[in-house]
């Protein structure tokens, strides 16, 4: 049973009463996932942490050293509608559009995708392609913590009691690199994904210099698929090594079965999608 | 105990009590007694409750009612002015747009939404805007007509 609402009006506040309740505390950002938990009673807190009226957790900045930073508060829509998110990062929007309807994206929040780490997450893929850090803050300090480490399991993030995640920062790219998400689900709107694929290349003089894949819904946690990473190092992208990739991709994938699909559907899907995001992504580096 | 909390909907204020996880649709329905937003699936997916927040489409089953202080809320009830139906509500009467009803007002308000921000969207854009409310009775192609109708034309 929720017995208090608190909206604290700056960041250490928010601190301070992550430190106090520590467990019995849940932090709310666009609420569109915990609330109906809290609801349900699927989440158990004696208190929620509202970090609506936080300033500054709002902020989504670019710089083209620091590359973006996105605040624990910034929306779907917020991002969807930044002209330098749509220039520098079509990958973010490629994926954003994806979640929910509109009203779900005008309150849901990057960050809360995150943290609700869902293996699903649609944001999980593209921001770990890009090599994104959580900042993550709580009563010791800040600390930063590569992406890939935040996720440990399903709804099972690397946050410790009275630790919140304050934003993320998204290196920034030059033109080399070209990257792409797909998504598949049941239909094209409003949709958990059966299946995610990010794939972000470096072409450099026609040949792949980096190169990064991770994979949503296929394992108990989003996962960067390393062999097929490895294959592609220092070749050209071409249709067949493309394939080779892609069934590497599909074999490190870990799918169950459940009422959505089957898990040899979804590895079957992890091979198409994985093929289509990399010649896309490659298509999109410009040499 | 209940939490004091003053709303600002369709322009009037409105003074309540809450607890904390009150939504702004039990506030609107079983509090004041504005049951023309309705309750679908009650978690996000179905967008009945479509209200506006500042502006914004939000689903109202989803919204922490005390994040909705200080905020302008406007639902279904405000649209009508001196007896007479918004521009979105005649055109869903006469394109047959509505069949049982129940998601109605919430796509008026997803329709509403879009319209204050886009005067002239595409169908395309309409359809997107829509994405998020579900009509059981799958009447969407007169709904979009209805909407369509509304849109200033771009040509």
């Amino acid at each position: 049973m929720v017995k208090n609402y608190f909206q604290p009006q700056d960041l250490e506040e928010a601190v301070r009463l992550l430190k106090r309740y520590g467990k019995r505390a849940r932090i709310l950002a666009g609420g569109t996932d915990l609330m109906p938990a809290l609801k349900r009673g699927e989440v158990d807190a004696e208190y929620v942490i509202s970090i609506n009226s936080v300033p500054g957790l709002d902020a989504l900045e670019y710089d083209e050293g620091r590359g973006l930073k996105i605040g624990a508060r910034v929306t779907y829509s917020q991002l969807l509608s930044s002209t330098t998110v749509r220039e520098q990062y079509p990958i973010l929007v490629e994926a954003a559009q994806q979640v929910g309807g509109v009203q779900v994206r005008n309150l849901a929040t990057i960050a809360g995708n995150l943290c609700h780490a869902a293996p699903s997450a649609d944001m999980a893929p593209p921001l770990l392609v890009l090599a994104a850090r959580a900042e993550i803050i709580g009563p010791g300090g800040s600390r930063s913590l590569d992406l890939e480490e935040f996720f440990r399991g399903p709804n099972r993030s690397a946050l410790k009691t009275r630790e919140m995640l304050a934003g993320l920062v998204v290196p920034a790219l030059d033109g080399a690199w070209g990257a792409s998400y797909l998504k598949l689900g049941q239909r094209s709107a409003m949709e958990i994904a059966l299946v995610g694929v990010a794939a972000a290349v470096k072409k450099v003089n026609g040949r792949c210099q980096e190169v990064r894949i991770a994979l949503g819904a296929v394992a108990a946690r989003p996962i960067r698929a390393r062999k097929a990473e490895e294959s592609l190092a220092g070749k050209e992208l071409t249709a067949e090594v493309i394939a080779q990739a892609a069934n590497l991709a599909a074999r490190s994938a870990r799918p169950i079965s459940d009422v959505r699909c089957s898990a040899r559907y979804r590895r079957e899907m992890v091979m198409v999608l994985t093929r289509r995001a990399l010649a896309r992504a490659w298509e999109r580096a410009s040499s | 105990m209940g939490i004091g909390l003053t709303l600002r909907i369709n322009g009037k204020s409105y003074r309540t009590e809450v607890e904390p996880l009150t939504t702004l649709l039990e506030v609107l329905r079983d509090d004041l007694g504005l049951t023309g937003t309705k309750e679908g699936c009650g978690e996000g997916d179905c967008g009945a409750c479509t209200v506006l927040v500042d502006g914004q489409a939000v689903n109202a089953c989803l919204f922490p009612a005390l994040e909705a202080r200080g905020k302008e809320v406007v639902t279904i009830e405000g649209l009508a002015r001196d007896g007479r139906l918004h521009p979105l509500q005649q055109a869903f009467v006469e394109k047959g747009a509505v069949q049982c009803g129940f998601c109605i007002p919430g796509m008026i308000m997803s329709a509403k939404a879009l319209l204050d921000g886009n005067p002239s969207p595409s169908d395309d854009e309409i359809k997107l805007a829509i994405a998020g409310n579900l009509c059981r009775c799958t009447g969407y192609i007169k709904i979009i007509e209805a909407i369509r109708s509304v849109a200033r034309s771009a040509c």
